[in-house]
């Protein structure tokens, strides 16, 4: 098996074809049960887990037949294997902690089990209520509802237990997880300007929490601003004199994940301020272009208005200080 | 610390009884799941399960390495790709080290990168489940550009010119100019520092963490001083300091807990001062000063609670905040005496209120509802005072009063979802964003919008969803403010307050009907309409595709491609003399990304591991201007193209070998800057061409040893 540490730059492509694989496997590997409509499955899951018909011997009958599948071994690699690991499920019903009571499934395998993913036909929605029956904390407090929620993603979306090394926990591998659904923002992502997601300085998961919060966005922090300061801090103020717009929201102006344009504007200056400026005065004039002047060339308006994030010098009302 | 919250010991207890309380109150729902909590344990004989074929893993694994690099620095934009603006060799340190011992101890050792501007390493250790402390370091860089042309020089807050600085009325008068100027580098560089613990009790779980964070650099600046100016690399040496504690307990059906933090900006730089490259004229100064950006502080301290049972949930948020700002003012012109000013710092202060209650819950089988209230409010404690204004450190011109800016804001959020089917499900809702504003040209914005998706699994192999959304923003009688210098024209709407519809629409279809291929397919597209804006910003439209596609061709053989273009239009309008539109500009926005890469593991006897990696990116913006005659600006465009490729080779059971190889072609061109010198406009000192043009490679070589 491949290891994460190996290199840095492409390890992201190994990394990502081994949760590409693992996905595969997880979806892909037939059960008996595939053939039965997936709405029986769940009925009988349900009667199955009502009754709790547990195992003689938890992991071990389990493992009777399934130790042969490295798979099923590798979850002894993570703390979901590790009956020392406080809260573990190996801890207390072992296997049948998430896959439910075994019930007749040992006699000839094909009574079936709660399995996890995206070709499951346990609803991604029941799939969650066993991950989250142990990890509603402060992280996921806001699962309930959230974006991914409602959209049906399941943790084993995103998630690996049978293994050491959760792909997803991976700054190399995140972003490329996260833009396989979220598609705009990879094509905003490799613009002229945008955060440094590319090569993973950082991830989306600096700013979102993807198991929701209860700002918009599933932002970190409480607003758009907050989340922008909490890097930006030299932004943050108060100032004497602040610019509206950037008080109210820095995507007023900016877009986070990238843009065509420099610094991440949704528009190039003179353009972007005539949206708000046109005083009597220069600001109401039409700027050509062609010919460079201080207008059309250099920092444009910020020629001259370079304080656009406020300015805390007491003649600045105008942010030219 | 812990003993003290066994005085809580009571209050689950207490939280238990009004989670059922909440839950009982309310209708019986649907609330399924296989929760372990819920697992029927009357038949399960735990205690008898011994776990023999379980597998412990003790002991130290994982891998140290050593590279050494080559990396072409010419244009240090190639730093953004390779994390690193050394120009020839560069050596790193990799580590991924993980102990553990039999009882459930472990520590991990981890560096990425260790050398480069971009490294990090960690080392945590702890028991899992129950605490851990954790220490970092990460460093994050950005390289714009190392030929910024000037020819200031820099000393602390002091930006100084030449001893031999012939001064000129315009720029081409300064006759030592291209005598005068170097390559000055743009760029910066942060390094974090993060020291973080945690530790989880059988009902709660508490979290400290500390983060330094300091950042060098340079970034362009300009210093103006009356019509002229000049760009200027202003240094960066500033610090940041977080903290941040939170304790949470939980119990049956409830979760509350208490987040803080504490953040504390510190400069170095307390001005930006310059000598003036020009000639004074009309009585100019010789010297100019800017403010740069104050020491400042914020606090926020904030509750949480969620509320579960009977399939119902309620999320309940109560924070405040509070942002502090002291530093002493500088003096409103360093020409001559300085007007008194009302006070010597700003002392100022804004709060922040904010409270979310949040309700999610399942009525009926295949339905769930959800309802959100938010409420924020921005107040600005800061004292008002009349500031004397002495423009571009010139002249003085009367005094001016800070705006406050308060803010509140609030916003009812409610939708369902109902699933027909296992594959057919819609989710709607409706949203009513409220704004009350101080000092701004509206007292007051509204937005109602309504939002829908149709999701539809229309086999097996196919599925595909749609959603839409429409918003109408309006407000208040607008009222353009009365304290700006001159006057706004009264059929100006400024963008982010004018009167707006907006539509957007998605398209996905997705196939995953093999084990070796799976693709999908995106559409977006936008339509804002500022339907009552004369001047200003009068329509956005967006429209975008995408697809891609995975092939897995064997175990060991993997290929993936995309394709994303997506297009951006905007228009506004101007008036040259104080009325209805009489100018127009349009931009045009457009781009493309393409890429495709496949990795091969396993080849000679599973000793061979390949990866390559190839994406094309590029940009433009076209621009016209509109009175009377079409006045196109000219190219703004960029252009990248990347190989990323590698190769591991195993040397040895415990030893292997890689090679890396990184390619990068990148042009891009701003009209802004495009084939300008720096005394290319009279009256602006600029920093002369900015554009890039490279063809670059890094090549790195890594030893890694498996422990």
């Amino acid at each position: 098996m491949m290891n994460k540490t190996t290199g840095w730059f492409s390890t992201k492509l190994v990394n990502l074809l081994m949760l590409t694989t693992m996905a595969f496997c997880f979806n892909v590997m037939s059960a008996p049960w595939d053939d039965q409509p997936p709405k029986e499955v769940e009925a009988l899951l349900d009667k199955k887990f009502a009754e709790g018909k547990y195992s003689s011997k938890g992991a071990d009958t389990c493992l009777m037949c399934h130790r042969k599948s490295p798979k099923v071994m590798a979850l002894f690699d993570g703390v979901h294997g590790n009956s020392d690991v406080k809260g573990s499920p190996m801890a207390d019903l072992q296997c049948e902690a998430c896959h439910g009571p075994l019930g007749s499934h040992n006699r000839g395998g094909k009574e079936p089990m709660i399995t996890f993913g995206s070709n499951s036909p346990v609803p991604a929605e029941k799939q969650n209520s066993v991950c989250m029956s142990c990890h509603n904390d402060d992280e996921r407090i806001a699962w309930s509802g959230n974006h991914h929620d409602n959209a049906d993603v399941s943790c084993a979306n995103c998630h690996q237990v049978h293994t050491g090394h959760d792909p997803i926990a991976d700054r190399a591998t995140e972003v490329a997880v996260c833009t396989d659904c979220h598609t705009q923002q990879k094509a905003d992502m490799n613009k002229r300007s945008s955060h440094p997601l590319k090569w993973q300085q950082m991830v989306c998961s600096d700013c979102h929490n993807p198991h929701g919060t209860l700002a918009d966005a599933s932002l970190k922090q409480m607003s758009v601003n907050e989340n922008c300061y909490s890097c930006h801090a030299e932004k943050r103020g108060p100032k004497l004199w602040e610019h509206a717009p950037v008080t109210e929201d820095c995507a007023s102006c900016h877009n986070p994940h990238g843009s065509v344009n420099e610094a991440m504007l949704i528009s190039k200056p003179p353009m972007l301020c005539q949206q708000c400026h046109a005083s009597v005065g220069h600001t109401s004039n039409a700027v050509f272009g062609g010919n460079p002047n201080a207008f059309n060339a250099g920092q444009s308006c910020m020629n001259c208005h370079s304080q656009v994030h406020g300015s805390n010098h007491p003649s600045g009302k105008l942010l030219q200080r | 610390m812990m003993k003290s919250i066994q005085f809580h010991i009571n209050k689950p207890l207490q939280l238990s009884l009004i989670a059922l309380a909440v839950s009982a109150s309310i209708t019986s729902v649907h609330a399924t799941g296989y929760g372990v909590q819920n697992a029927n344990r009357d038949k399960a004989k735990v205690e008898k399960w011994e776990c023999k074929r379980c597998v412990t893993t003790s002991g130290f694994n994982g891998s140290v390495g050593i590279g050494a690099a080559y990396n072409d620095a010419g244009d240090i934009h190639f730093g953004n790709t390779t994390g690193t603006d050394t120009d020839g060799a560069v050596g790193h340190i990799e580590a991924d080290l993980n102990y553990q011992s039999e009882n459930g101890y472990q520590t991990t050792i981890t560096a990425d990168k260790l050398g480069y501007d971009t490294g990090s390493a960690a080392i945590e250790t702890g028991r899992r489940g129950q605490y851990s402390i954790a220490l970092g370091y990460r460093g994050l860089a950005n390289y714009d550009t190392n030929a910024a042309l000037t020819p200031y020089m820099n000393s602390g807050d002091q930006l100084f010119l030449p001893d031999d600085w012939q001064a000129g009325a315009t720029t081409g008068q300064m006759s030592n100019l291209n005598d005068d100027i170097s390559d000055t580098a743009l760029k910066t560089q942060r390094d974090r520092f993060l020291l973080e613990a945690d530790y989880k009790g059988s009902f709660y779980k508490a979290d400290i963490n500390y983060q330094h964070e300091k950042r060098e650099g340079k970034r362009t600046f300009s210093g103006n001083l009356l019509t002229n100016s000049a760009m200027l690399a202003q240094p960066i040496d500033d610090t940041t300091d977080e903290f941040g504690a939170k304790i949470y307990f939980n119990g049956k059906g409830w979760l509350v807990g208490i987040d803080s933090s504490f953040s504390q900006y510190k400069n170095d730089h307390q001005a930006v001062n310059w000598e003036s490259a020009f000639t004074p004229t009309f009585g100019a100064a010789y010297a100019g000063q800017s403010a740069a950006a104050p020491d400042n502080k914020a606090y926020r301290v904030g509750a949480n609670a969620q509320l579960n049972g009977n399939g119902h949930q309620v999320l309940m948020n109560l924070s405040v905040a509070s942002f502090t700002q002291d530093q002493a003012f500088l003096p409103a012109t360093i020409n001559g005496p300085s007007p008194a000013l009302p006070t010597s710092s700003l002392d100022g202060q804004v709060d922040t209120t904010d409270m979310k209650l949040k309700y999610s819950g399942r009525p009926l089988r295949g339905l769930s509802v959800r309802a959100r209230y938010d409420y924020s409010d921005r107040d600005n404690k800061t004292a008002l005072n009349a500031y004397p204004q002495v423009i571009t450190d010139s002249y003085y011109a009367g005094t001016a009063v800070n705006p406050e800016y308060d803010r509140t804001k609030q916003l009812v959020d409610v939708g369902a979802k109902y699933r027909f089917n296992r594959s057919i499900y819609v989710d709607g809702g409706y949203r009513y964003d409220h704004n009350d504003y101080s000092d701004l040209d509206r007292d007051s914005l509204q937005q109602n919008s309504l939002y829908a998706k149709l999701n539809y699994r229309i086999s097996p192999a196919w599925s595909a969803w749609l959603k839409a959304e429409a918003s109408d923003r309006t407000g208040s009688t607008y009222k353009a403010v009365t304290t700006t210098s001159s006057p706004s024209n009264p059929y100006l709407r400024k963008s982010y307050l004018a009167d707006r519809q907006r539509q957007e629409y998605k398209l996905n279809v997705a196939y995953s009907g093999s084990a070796a291929f799976s693709a999908s397919a995106n559409l977006h597209a936008s339509y804002d309409d500022y339907n009552d804006t004369e001047i200003g910003l009068t329509r956005v439209d967006t429209q975008g595709y995408d697809i891609s596609a995975n092939y897995m061709i064997s175990e060991n053989f993997n290929l993936n491609a995309y394709l994303n273009q997506d297009w951006r239009d905007s228009d506004q309008a101007g008036s040259s003399n104080f009325g209805l539109a009489n100018w127009y500009a349009n931009t045009d926005e457009q781009s493309t990304l393409v890429g495709a890469g496949l990795t091969y593991q396993n080849l000679l006897d599973s000793k061979l591991n390949l990866g390559l990696d190839y994406s094309y990116a590029d940009g433009q913006s076209d621009t016209n201007v509109i009175q009377g005659i079409t006045s196109p600006y000219g190219d703004y465009f960029s252009e990248k193209h990347n190989i990323n490729a590698f190769a591991k080779y195993q040397l040895a059971e415990k030893m292997a070998l890689r090679f890396d190889w990184i390619f990068e072609n990148y042009k891009d061109s701003d009209w802004l800057n495009q084939g300008l010198s720096v005394d290319s406009i009279p009256n602006v000192l600029t920093f002369g061409d900015l554009s890039h043009d490279y063809n670059a490679h890094y090549f790195g070589l890594t030893f890694s040893y498996q422990m």
